[in-house]
């Protein structure tokens, strides 16, 4: 779960150090205590800007609340929100029924707002707003608020809110609203709950008293019965919220207030826009010129071809490219040609996008190639699988080369075409086999706030194309997790809840040590097989057979698996002696836009089976979040605590934290509570992700940086 | 162009100490400044590389280095520096920028005579922009003299001619100088990109 929130709010605190645009003069919209655009503890009818990301830390009446809002179409966003409150039953007596014996309540909750009315001149911004709608129902609310500015320095908010906003003063009730049971498990949409029972209204003020200082005032409609009136955790005297905001360089705002007469509380709020880089571009050196071709008469025989049968041509022209290639990381792995046309099979280690990488190679060649060679077939390798071919004849690369908007009239001219075989030309023997390893600091949250800081190394040794032995080793320095107190007996076999035991078991594990064949066995076909420890709980063998055609949006993929789980120390599988026949059928469309759709259809590890459905958002740089959910045959009861697996994803590439070229990316993922229901094998180096980067989509999303 | 470049070579890596560094460190705003201070350099040191030295200005990126030119296309000259940034110009005029970051990724606009002689032209810039897109900005732009003055330029007077162009879209607006000498242009300020602002370029040989 939120095993690694705190890495993502490090990384989200790097990537508005590292800089950002001016300020704007309109007032954008601030985050609330919970995450989303708001007042103080109050929400309000505004959304963020389109792809934003804001990640919030805050505190008040022994509550903090970290929360990460998508804002995942231009009218709607997404938060999630994990919430933890101390001194949760120290004023209770030992005997109370509300005494569960907690010390620290943890929760986590799922919000979804809709933009119902962007604002105009005379109408408001108008939103409907579900609140933990998905968890365990304590912290549920629905609301619908209007917030409308007035010039550059006023904005109000007002609104009418059910469930925990409409706790305070209400003015009416709309039915009943069902008691939240607490032996469910929660984590299904509490449908039948919302916008029922009492309805009570909230109002805010914001002002802007320059660039950087915001004052905000408020009237919460939240009674906050629970944590303030049965369980005394801190004492609401009065309905108004009161504080100011300091906002630096647009990305960072931090807030004081004053809450409920009582209480002083603070909001740390971050602000990315994937679509903006903090360095503000794509650093890295400039690229190689386009080469001069010398005039026919001047050089007759670089235009008639007979230099194909100067002996000792190719390795010398294969040694040049190399050489023009190395600096930014472009492997050539294969290089043939004929007096008219070359193939060029490249790999490319270090820029993150294919139409950069294809663009530096082109005008390698343009340098390398003697005249006569005119059209030049550029082959990205993923894997040894060659990926897609791009066309482009080098005339248009001369007269496009300083003409404006040349990207898109290039664009117009090349092919991109399906790779096709290998033409077996002149192989460099010097390539494989190939090393690389990497060593880097990792934080592991075993359960909230409890966690052990190590080193990870991972290291690839490609023995010849597509073949590659990977492992990947944790050594913990430190940590603070010695038990598990979360871990909860599992009415399913433990295939993910037990990762705790796992973590406690050894201080050096092998999480990964394993065997890959990647192959093209047909146009449009890609295939893996991967043999060995494919990930820290489970061991085996795992086949992949992906069918995409380079120009299709569309794309369909089968895996099948069987693997036994490991022992705790990694080694042997005695402990569980649990063996499965794990496998997806897998269709995946790319919407456009960057919006990508995926449906998994299989068997999951506990042996249950059912369907994972993904909704991911991609930048073109390489930033993506998602939504997934997965429905299997367990039951609720057996998932335990949630009832389904679900959660969202954030990938943020290394590129678009440092702007400099680079392929590496974090992933994470933050689910509800990692059960064992719809878990899936964690195997490394799926097909899809590995082989669209260089696929139609992908490649004119990034078309822009052909000439970078 | 091959054996002008590694004819360059040397010259480029003797620039480069000259210059100092820019890169990340400087473009984040996190100081970088250059290791010698440029304007302390003499005429005769640079002069000793035997290649035309143009020297680059960019205060928002925190850039000062000095550029000597690696291709040559008709009118276009690609101009680099030894850490990694190339500038290229149409006659004078900035037309692409590389390895700024928010760079300058191609442009159309008016020859150094249309500017000279004063009266309307338009532009076009194009940046890579939000998600990596090219963004497309069209001005309509007008060119006046200011006036003579003697631009001085390592230890030389040269005299200029002080062209001022302004460029106008809706909810935009910039500006670009020129010193001509003659049909050269000697000295200019040339708008890059909404991040990195202007570049002030001076020809200091050639």
């Amino acid at each position: 779960m939120n095993r690694r929130i705190s890495s993502l709010v490090a990384v989200s605190a790097a990537a508005v150090l590292a800089g950002s645009a001016p300020a704007l003069a309109e007032m954008r919209p601030s985050l609330s205590f919970y995450g989303v655009p708001g007042i103080i503890d109050m929400p309000s009818g505004e959304a963020m800007k389109d792809g934003s990301i804001g990640v919030t830390l805050a505190y008040f009446g022994s509550q903090l609340r970290t929360t990460l809002t998508f804002q995942i179409t231009p009218r709607i966003s997404g938060s999630y929100r994990f919430s933890s409150t101390r001194n949760w039953s120290d004023a209770l007596a030992p005997g109370d029924p509300l005494n569960d014996g907690y010390d620290t309540y943890n929760d986590r909750a799922f919000d979804l707002r809709l933009l119902l009315l962007e604002e105009t001149d005379y109408l408001p911004a108008v939103t409907l707003g579900l609140q933990d709608f998905v968890g365990t129902g304590k912290n549920s609310a629905e609301y619908i608020v209007a917030t409308k500015s007035f010039g550059d320095r006023l904005k109000v908010t007002a609104g009418l809110g059910w469930g925990r906003l409409g706790s305070y003063n209400d003015i009416g009730s709309f039915g009943d609203r069902p008691e939240v049971y607490d032996n469910d498990q929660g984590g299904k949409p509490s449908i039948d709950q919302w916008f029922r029972g009492p309805v009570a209204p909230f109002a805010g003020v914001e002002w802007q008293i320059n660039d950087n200082w915001k004052a905000k005032a408020e009237y919460s409609s939240d009674g906050y019965d629970e944590v303030a009136g049965d369980r005394k955790i801190f004492e609401r005297r009065s309905p108004f919220n009161f504080g100011v905001e300091y906002e630096y360089a647009e990305a960072v705002r931090v807030g004081l207030y004053s809450l409920y007469g009582t209480e002083i509380g603070f909001n740390v709020q971050l602000t990315m826009d994937p679509k903006r880089r903090p360095v503000g571009g794509i650093l890295g050196p400039a690229p190689g010129q386009v080469g001069t071709r010398p005039s026919r008469s001047a050089d007759p025989a670089a235009w008639s071809g007979g230099w194909t049968t100067q002996p000792g041509a190719a390795e010398s022209l294969r040694g040049k490219l190399s050489k023009e290639l190395a600096p930014d990381g472009l492997i050539v792995e294969d290089f043939s040609y004929t007096a008219t046309t070359v193939h060029l099979r490249v790999r490319n280690t270090q820029i993150d996008s294919g139409p950069q990488a294809i663009g530096r190679s082109a005008r390698a060649l343009s340098r390398v190639m003697p005249a006569s060679v005119e059209v030049f077939e550029i082959v990205p390798l993923v894997r040894g699988m060659g990926a897609s071919k791009v066309t482009i004849r080098r005339s248009d690369l001369e007269a496009l080369e300083h003409s404006p908007a040349n990207d898109t009239a290039l664009r117009g001219k090349v092919q991109i075409a399906e790779a096709g075989p290998a033409p077996g030309g002149l192989r460099d023997e010097t390539v494989y086999p190939r090393f690389t390893w990497g060593l880097f600091p990792v934080l592991r949250v075993s359960e909230p706030l409890h966690g052990d800081i190590g080193l990870r190394l991972n290291a690839s040794y490609e023995l010849r194309p597509g073949l590659v032995l990977s492992g990947s080793v944790f050594q913990k320095l430190a940590g603070n997790f010695d038990e598990c107190e979360g871990c909860k007996p599992s009415n399913l076999p433990p295939v993910r809840s037990d990762m705790a035991y796992y973590d406690l078991a050894t201080d050096t594990s092998l999480d990964r040590l394993q065997l890959a064949w990647y192959a093209k066995p047909a146009d449009q076909l890609y295939s893996r097989v991967t043999f060995g420890f494919l990930e820290r709980m489970h061991a085996g063998l795992s086949a992949e057979l992906l069918w995409k055609p380079v120009d299709s949006r569309f794309a369909l993929g089968a895996e099948v698996n069987y693997t036994r789980q490991r022992d705790r120390d990694g080694f042997g599988f005695g402990e569980y002696d649990y063996g499965v026949a794990t496998g997806h059928l897998s269709a995946y469309y790319d919407f456009g836009g960057g919006y990508l759709g995926q449906v998994d259809v299989g068997r999951y590890l506990a042996g249950d089976s059912g369907a994972t459905f993904s909704l991911d958002r991609e930048f073109a740089n390489g930033v993506k979040l998602g939504a997934y959910a997965t429905l299997t045959t367990a039951s609720a009861e057996e998932f335990g605590e949630g009832s389904f697996d679900k959660g969202i994803r954030v990938t943020i590439p290394m590129n678009w934290l440092l702007g400099q070229p680079d392929r590496g990316e974090f992933t994470t993922t933050m689910r509800s509570l990692q059960r064992d229901g719809g878990a899936r094998l964690e195997v490394d180096g799926r097909l899809y992700d590995s082989v669209r980067d260089y696929h139609m989509g992908v490649l004119d999303t990034q078309w822009g940086r052909v000439w970078r | 162009m091959a054996l002008i470049r590694s004819v360059l070579s040397p010259a480029l890596l003797a620039l480069a100490l000259l210059s100092g560094c820019g890169g990340l460190a400087a473009v984040a705003g996190l100081g970088g400044g250059t290791a010698v201070n440029l304007d302390r350099v003499s005429r005769e040191k640079l002069e000793a590389f035997g290649t035309p030295i143009m020297r680059a200005t960019i205060p928002l990126l925190g850039i000062d280095t000095l550029l000597s030119p690696r291709d040559r296309k008709g009118d276009v000259v690609t101009w680099e520096s030894a850490d990694g940034y190339t500038f290229t110009f149409r006659s004078g005029v900035l037309v692409e920028t590389r390895g700024l970051g928010p760079d300058l990724m191609s442009a159309s606009a008016p020859g150094p005579g249309q500017i000279a002689a004063g009266g309307a032209t338009r532009r076009s810039y194009f940046y890579t922009w939000e998600n990596d897109a090219s963004q497309r900005r069209d001005y309509a732009c007008t060119s006046a003299t200011e006036g003579q003055e003697a631009v001085a330029v390592y230890g030389r007077q040269h005299s200029t001619r002080h062209v001022v162009e302004t460029c106008l879209r809706e909810g935009g607006r910039l500006t670009n100088e020129f010193w001509f000498e003659g049909g050269t242009i000697r000295q200019s300020r040339q708008w890059i990109s909404p991040l990195a602002g202007s570049g002030r370029f001076v020809l200091v040989i050639g």
